[in-house]
């Protein structure tokens, strides 16, 4: 660096100042003015910390940025090319040993864990399942879904209505559910998924809208927004209640006093094997054809094609599949809370299920895992926050898009040893 | 089924809006021959590239290919509006509602064309060998429960992708890198992983877009050598476009000069060199267009 | 046949009112070719901001309708400006160089943001404003008749007068032919010496100004809202703009106006509840039947 580096304080002043007039055009009103009926109250001091904070933040990241360190800084982001890495052909991965240790755990919880902590895992297992299942479509196959909610619901409901007018249970409508999900999936997908671009975002969008809406009106099928309950799951037939009205329950069969967190103790251990049996199959696709080809198509479309590759189709299956783990993962929410509503799939909880795939980063299995405990049991942990979650969501996503877009693990791609190469 | 010819074009004409890229462009490809279209800047040889490789539907006329034992109508499988009489014939209407809804480029390459792209299209993010497994997608077991639960076909399969792979990193020099980026690459490389990717569609013929542009000339050597292997070793016919010249009267058995969406020469390299139209099409075009007939 | 005219006329209002905001994203996706996703929940500030200027123009003691139409028209219009150029700024600029997918999620995080933020500052709660402007003209037809307030007169007057001096300022002025010219060929622009963050900005700017006309005139006549009305209005006005021809200026008025008729004829004699999804299947029907739209090039696609 050839200039002398020194903090030019006019220049950080007037930066901060800007930024402060700027904040307080958009804080003054909408903060400092809170509407009361046809008056208003004011919250002027609010308004004046926030604009202070933003002013003093900008003064300091001007300074920073004009430090040595700062330069440096700016300068490895705008030539910031870590993420992919190729491993080594005959990498052996750590997780040979954490996996079974992390079963071990898994199977140890709900034999020590309180109810309550026992719910709030269930609740992670199942956005375990919701992110994995959006990480197909978006991390590996670069489509945005913003409706993947629409098939959440398509499982919960699918279930509640299932019990109601078929009689069918949990284990019935499990497989029927995730097949449902895949065949809407398919019916929304078909049209919208050959046209590239962002089209298929808002569609999704739309569609996620849509399924609230009509669950929401088509009252004389969906009881509306009063909702429906749904059944618990049975252990070979032994159902989950105090009294049944056939048969014998399940503590009644084997003679121990009634606890209703059996229940919540069979969700879990089901759903946990349903949540390791989906990594395994994420782990094999991403290997396989089908999952280069979705990775090949989110590189390069028109390359893909000029390889045979029906981009359509790979994009459809990549859809469909995400859509199915979605259905499962509704069956599960609507089992664990024994009811549902159209309240519980809202846009938010979309904007969440990204969040967990944004946060964990596009592609990565492990990231998800952990994106997703990070953002539903935390929350859970601290409940005196939960009204900002969703700007903490939004927040989320922006910073890091900017920061890291690749999301906090790292992706690796296998290697592979050099063969003798031969056509045939 | 045409033997000699492995393309026929004829009457091709395309339309952007009102422009006239192609204006009745009519010529055949031989089977086994390494071909090459020429011409100056904006002649339309890029969209006569797109619209033989399904990228561009053709406004008019006819593109056939001879391969795989069948001859397919290139504009065909991209899938044609509907005619009036289609709505008679249920037979003629389900076989164009097909096309409407599966038809589209990746038809051409299955129907045995590969391309490589002038801006070189690689994945950048996945490794040299990836890029060269995508390629192979129709040829290996797609099977989603194979592939779950690991069979053995299926590991038989990938086994023989991969040697595949590896086959033709060996043509292409580029097995010190099987296991780096795509987008790593420098440029020379990228230009030959991007033939041996095409390469691995198993293609009757491959049509390289400038496939020497940014070359330096020791590397344009290797890729004339290599050119010559495909075609000698693996009957494959090769259609390029190029500027190189030298490389061009060097290599080719046959040339087709386009110069304003028309094909004003076609021949030998002896007769376009000789040829009066071409000369004065070159050195009536833009400055900068190097020239040495 | 009155419920139809009425409807009509209930659509012309809301088309014209979709097709101020479909500017928004049709612009935006003009010059960068992205969907801007935090369009829906600018019109939802412009709402709020509304609902404060009239309270605060009341609570100084001005009465005349005339200046306090104008006055929150005046206050709306510069405050959503300065929402739509911090939205570029922080949730696009950065990301120039970025995959589209990564801008995409950025843009769906800020609309998340102002949607949050309005709600924690200014409450969960429904807000309203008070009716300002009442009457109504009157037209017999056979035995019922056909009600235009005057509300919905303002609304189309307002609408017309804005789309108007937009075009003005696209087609006439030196600014718009910066915009323009950054449309057909960003990097060329630049190399001319336009530049084009500015223009990216002013873009952006021009979008939120015409959400809030849109905001103002709908709070008015609409009365109530709250921190969720960007999101349904968003998607229509979405729908317009691909209606018309997304990119294209007139396409986007065009487009709004066709869905505002057809969504008001739909509600009138077929279901009002399922309006929204009567949008929203039109929107995946034009994307299979024709995604340029009414007045939109079709994309050739670079290879």
């Amino acid at each position: 660096m050839s200039q002398a580096v020194g903090i030019n304080f006019k220049k950080s002043s007037i930066d901060a100042l800007i930024a402060g007039f700027m904040a307080l055009v958009l804080f003054g009103p909408i903060v400092g003015v809170v509407l009361d009926g046809y008056g208003f109250n004011t919250e002027f001091v609010r308004v004046a910390w926030m604009v202070a904070a933003v002013a003093v933040g900008r003064f300091v990241m001007s300074s920073f940025f004009q430090t040595e360190k700062g330069i440096a800084m700016a300068f490895r982001y705008a030539n910031n090319d870590e993420g992919v890495e190729v491993l080594k052909p005959g990498h052996k991965s750590k997780m040979v040993w954490i996996i079974p240790l992390v079963i071990v755990i898994g199977l140890l919880v709900p034999f020590i864990a309180s109810k309550y902590v026992l719910t709030v895992v269930i609740l992670g297992l199942i956005y375990v399942l919701l992110g994995l299942g959006l990480n197909i479509v978006v991390g590996l196959a670069g489509l945005l879904d913003l409706g993947f909610v629409g098939f959440y619901a398509i499982g919960a409901y699918g279930l509640a209505l299932g019990y109601e007018n078929l009689g069918l249970g949990f284990w019935s409508m499990l497989p029927i559910a995730a097949l449902m999900a895949a065949v809407a999936g398919a019916i929304l997908g078909f049209p919208v998924l050959r046209m590239h671009g962002d089209y298929l975002a808002i569609v999704t969008l739309g569609f996620g809208e849509i399924i609230r809406l009509i669950l929401t009106n088509w009252a004389s099928f969906t009881h509306g927004p009063n909702g429906v309950s749904a059944p618990l799951p049975t252990f070979f037939g032994l159902e989950f209640k105090r009294r049944s009205s056939e048969g014998q329950t399940f503590h009644e069969f084997f003679n121990i006093p009634y606890d209703s967190a059996y229940k919540y103790m069979f969700i879990y251990i089901v759903l946990f094997a349903v949540v390791w049996a989906v990594l395994f199959i994420k782990h094999r696709l991403v290997k396989m054809p089908i999952g280069r080809a979705w990775e090949a198509l989110r590189e390069d479309e028109i390359a893909c094609r000029s390889l045979g590759l029906n981009h359509v189709l790979v994009k459809l299956s990549a859809f469909m599949l995400g859509a199915s783990t979605g259905g499962l993962a509704g069956v599960f929410f609507a089992t664990y809370q024994g009811f549902v509503n159209p309240s519980s799939f809202t846009f938010f909880e979309s904007a969440l299920i990204l969040a967990i795939v944004v946060l964990g980063g596009m592609g990565s299995t492990l990231g998800v895992v952990i994106a997703a405990f990070c953002l539903t049991v935390l929350p859970e942990m601290l409940r005196e926050f939960a009204e900002y979650r969703v700007l903490m969501f939004g927040i989320l996503m922006v910073v890091m898009m900017i920061w890291k877009p690749r999301g906090i693990v790292r992706v690796t791609r296998t290697g592979f040893a050099a063969r003798k190469g031969v056509v045939k | 089924m045409n033997q000699e010819n492995i393309l026929a074009v004829e009457n091709l004409v395309m339309h952007f809006g009102g422009i006239k890229a192609l204006n009745d462009v009519t010529f055949d490809i031989k089977r086994g021959s390494v071909s090459a279209l020429i011409g100056p800047n904006g002649a339309g040889k890029t969209t006569v590239f797109n619209c033989l490789t399904g990228f561009y539907k053709a406004t008019g006329g006819k593109i056939l290919l001879s391969a795989g034992g069948k001859e397919t109508s290139i504009i065909k499988v991209l899938g044609e509006p509907f005619q009036v009489t289609d709505f008679f014939s249920p037979f003629a209407f389900f076989a164009r509602l097909k096309y409407k809804m599966f038809g589209g480029s990746h038809l051409v390459n299955r129907a045995g064309l590969s391309r490589t792209f002038q801006n070189i299209r690689l994945f950048k993010e996945m490794s040299v060998v990836e890029n060269l497994l995508v390629a192979q997608h129709m040829r290996v077991n797609r099977s989603l429960i194979a592939g779950i639960l690991n069979t053995k076909s299926y590991r038989k399969a990938e086994e023989e992708a991969l040697e595949r792979v590896f086959y033709w990193l060996g043509v292409v020099d580029l097995v010190d890198s099987a296991n780096r980026l795509a987008g790593e690459l420098s440029y020379g490389q990228q230009r030959r992983l991007e033939i041996a990717r095409a390469m691995c569609t198993n293609p009757e013929i491959v049509c390289l877009d400038e496939p020497a542009a940014g070359l330096n000339p020791s590397e344009t050597e290797a890729l004339t050598k290599m050119i010559r292997v495909l075609r000698d070793e693996h009957n494959t016919t090769v259609l390029l476009i190029e500027h190189d010249m030298g490389m061009v009267m060097d290599i080719s058995d046959y040339i087709v000069v386009l110069d304003h969406g028309e094909v004003i020469a076609k021949g030998g390299p002896d007769d376009i060199k000789s040829n009066p139209k071409v000369i004065a099409a070159y050195l009536g075009a833009e400055e900068g267009e190097e020239v040495t007939l | 046949m009155d419920i139809v005219l009425q409807q009509l006329v209930n659509g012309l209002t809301l088309g014209s009112v979709y097709g101020l905001i479909a500017i928004g994203y049709t612009m935006v996706y003009g010059i960068i070719g992205m969907i801007n996703f935090a369009h829906g929940d600018v019109y939802m500030v412009s709402a709020y901001i509304t609902a404060i200027a009239l309270a605060l123009l009341t609570f100084f003691g001005i009465e005349s309708f005339p200046i306090i139409l104008v006055g929150t028209l005046f206050l709306t219009v510069a405050v959503t400006g300065a929402y739509g150029w911090v939205i570029e700024r922080i949730a696009y600029r950065p990301l120039r160089s970025s995959s589209r997918l990564s801008v995409l999620i950025s843009a769906i995080g800020m609309s998340l943001i102002l949607q949050n933020y309005v709600q924690l500052s200014q409450g969960a709660n429904q807000q309203g404003v008070p009716t300002l402007l009442t009457g109504a003209l009157r037209f017999h037809v056979g035995d019922g008749f056909v009600q235009i307030t005057y509300m919905k007169l303002l609304i189309l007057f307002i609408s017309i007068l804005g789309m108007g001096v937009l075009t003005y300022v696209i087609q006439k002025t030196k600014l718009g032919r910066m915009c323009r010219a950054t449309q057909q060929d960003r990097k060329m622009a630049s190399i001319l010496g336009i530049d084009t963050d500015k223009v990216i900005s002013t873009v952006f700017v021009i979008g939120a100004v015409m959400a809030a006309l849109a905001g103002v005139l709908v709070t008015l006549d609409y009365g109530a809202f709250d921190f969720y009305v960007g999101f349904i209005i968003g998607i229509k006005a979405f729908t317009a703009a691909v209606l018309g021809g997304i990119g294209s200026l007139p396409g986007a008025m065009l487009g709004g106006l066709i869905l505002g008729l057809s969504e008001a004829l739909f509600a009138g004699l077929i279901s009002s509840d399922y309006k929204d999804v009567f949008s929203f299947s039109l929107l995946v029907l034009i994307l299979i039947v024709r995604p340029s739209g009414l007045l939109g090039k079709p994309e050739v696609e670079k290879v």
